[in-house]
């Protein structure tokens, strides 16, 4: 097996693992909820017997970790209960909105990597000049922004004034392009400072001086041996932020409307929808640890040095 | 007498707040020869290296002289042609062969990079590459061409780098210091290889080292540096027995002989000069057993003493004023 192989199967089984700690922490939340399903179904009068035989088919009287491994078996069939509100598969719920939120996070993230890392290139060559300042002042304001905020900005100025795009909803391409910028933009000002600072980092390395030495022009020194460089630690701390910006889709999702997770999560969190919440919150868990060894397995495959360990 | 292959004339360099790290620096070297730049460290001569090369990198600044190669003034040319003249014709590798490599491309393709910009197909490249890694006597080529350079040692960097400077058979290769992050052990190995080759492809070398051992190994000639300037040049035999600087006097009395088994270090009292601050006279008076009144005056020309040796000292007597 090659080490590259070797490498990505290894952060698989650390990935699986990941995910079944987290379906520990949910299961064991549930638990330190006061009461059971049972108690809040039942009216008062009903007799202690006839609760403990509904416990006991339910297995509610069986001890938490036997408890635990029947809900377990339930996620991996996809079972992820019925919603208390509208009655629903909750896994039906998710299926329908998922594609919305990863469609918002998808672009998001292209908008996000495709502009930072040329500017914060661009930035670190014109190292104090005009360009770099302007840059760093625009990088500034949008980090600072409330993605809530932006979001109404670009609204009233892209869809309320000019009806360029949609003001809400989703009918078509058009619609995805306000809400993600507005996801885009604040974390991309992170990108943007740190492809700077890795760029101008490595500049100092010595094997850029080989580089140099050994007769490359500029711009492939930069692109080749630079850059290449750089977009290590940019990348992994990319995807390792992908989770924030899956977060912040819940703000974004619901200042355009956007029918996503985000949406669904919020209407459950304020109906106090438990199975809903858990099934998203399991999801969003899933996709963390996802982007997390999509980080690591491309880290692995830029830097030799990781793979060796 | 051959024409030199690079002729350096009162290069100097300076770096912000007005540090004169290389001050009128002058001084050639002849085709397929050794020339050594010998000083403490911090006395500009990777400085005058890299002003070669036209690597100075800000602040710093090249701030006059001359770098005259195969009739060409090397400061005079533009970064594009600077470029071509790189790597194709003056190479150069460094001290630290753990970090002058690039981590992320394996070692045999760095090698053909070079060769690559010169529009050589790839896979000739490669083959050529492979031969370089023979001649730098790195077993199984073909094998170890396709490793990183953090899986092979540090002396196999430094025949790595040494590969991927002479691949392109430059006319010249400036070597700074390229033994010294290196075991005493390896060091001997790396000095025999540079020493093979120069001849093998006769290759002219400028080798910046501070160890006297280097220089008597490889040097056909060598120049002493202290505080920035040129203070002495002279042949290698020339420089060991019969020393005419003060400062080189005293370099050699501090050397350890370990042939002798008992007796102290000799040091040179006294510290470098600050080279932000304004010097009047010589750079060395102030350390100088033997400085006068003119020595902190004027600054002592370069003489030629006799011929082909050259000394910068108001004490030592005798020669015309050398360019």
């Amino acid at each position: 097996m090659s080490d590259v192989a070797k490498y990505i199967l290894k952060r698989l089984l650390t990935g699986v693992l990941v995910v079944l700690c987290v379906t520990i922490i949910i299961f064991g939340i549930l638990q330190a909820m006061p009461g059971d399903p049972i108690d809040l179904m039942v009216d008062t009068r009903v007799s202690a017997e006839k609760v403990a035989e509904l416990k006991a088919r339910w297995g509610l009287d069986k001890p938490p970790v036997v408890q635990y491994f029947y809900w377990l078996s339930n996620i991996c069939r996809g079972d992820f209960g019925t919603s208390i509100s509208t009655k629903q598969e909750v896994l039906y719920l998710i299926q329908q909105r998922l594609p919305y939120t990863l469609m918002l996070t998808g672009a998001a993230m292209i908008i996000e990597y495709l502009l930072a890392i040329p500017l914060g290139l661009v930035a670190a060559v014109r190292r104090d000049g005009i360009l770099d300042k302007f840059l760093t002042v625009v990088m500034v304001v949008l980090w600072s922004m409330p993605a809530f905020w932006l979001g109404v900005l670009l609204i009233r100025q892209f869809a309320v004034k000019n009806s360029f795009f949609p003001i809400s909803g989703y009918s078509g391409l058009k619609s995805l392009v306000l809400p993600a910028l507005t996801l885009a933009l604040p974390s991309l000002a992170q990108i943007f400072r740190l492809t700077r600072s890795e760029v101008l980092d490595v500049m100092e390395e010595k094997h850029v001086e080989t580089a140099y030495a050994k007769g490359i022009s500029d711009k492939m020194v930069l692109v080749r041996h630079v850059l290449r460089n750089a977009l290590i630690p940019v990348t992994v701390t990319f995807f390792l932020n992908l989770p924030w910006l899956i977060g912040g889709a819940v703000v974004v999702e619901n200042v355009f409307g956007w029918p996503g997770m985000g949406q669904l999560l919020w209407k459950g969190i304020s109906k106090q929808d438990f199975p809903i919440v858990q099934g998203i919150v399991f999801v969003i868990a899933v996709l963390t640890v996802i982007c997390n060894l999509i980080g690591d397995i491309v880290s692995g495959i830029l830097d030799p040095r990781i793979r060796m360990e | 007498m051959e024409e030199n292959i690079l002729q350096v004339t009162d290069l100097s360099v300076s770096f912000s707040g007005g540090v004169q790290a290389v001050h009128g620096v002058s001084f050639g070297i002849r085709p397929g020869e050794t020339f050594a730049l010998v000083g403490e460290s911090g006395c500009g001569k990777s400085t005058t290296a890299r002003a070669i090369m036209r690597l100075i990198r800000a602040p710093g600044r090249i701030t006059g002289g001359q770098v005259i190669f195969q009739d060409r003034d090397l400061l005079g040319l533009s970064n594009r042609e600077m470029t071509r003249v790189r790597g194709r014709e003056i190479g150069m590798i460094f001290q630290n062969p753990l970090d002058s490599l690039n981590p992320v491309y394996t070692i045999g393709s760095q090698v053909a990079e070079g060769l690559i910009v010169d529009k050589m197909e790839k896979k000739e490249a490669w083959k050529l590459a492979a031969d370089m890694f023979r001649d730098v006597k790195i077993p199984d080529p073909e094998q170890r061409m396709k490793a990183y350079p953090h899986e092979i040692s540090g002396g196999m960097r430094q025949r790595v780098m040494i590969g991927m400077m002479l691949c392109r058979h430059p006319k010249l290769l400036i070597a700074d210091e390229p033994t010294t992050a290196l075991d005493v052990t390896i060091q001997a190995g790396i000095i025999e290889l540079m020493n093979d080759l120069r001849r093998k492809y006769n290759t002219a070398v400028l080798m910046i080292t501070h160890d006297f051992g280097i220089v008597a190994d490889m040097a056909d000639r060598v120049g002493v540096m202290y505080a920035g300037q040129l203070v002495e040049v002279a042949d290698v035999f020339t420089i060991f027995d019969e020393p005419l600087h003060p400062y080189t006097r005293l370099l050699m009395k501090a050397l350890p002989v370990i042939t002798k088994r008992e007796g102290r270090l000799v040091t040179i009292p006294g510290t470098v000069p600050d080279l932000s601050k304004q010097m009047e006279g010589c750079r060395f008076a102030d350390r100088c057993p033997d400085a006068t009144e003119a020595c902190r005056r004027s600054v002592p020309a370069m003489k030629e003493i006799e011929s082909g040796h050259l000394c910068a000292c108001h004490l030592v007597k005798g020669g015309p004023a050398h360019a």
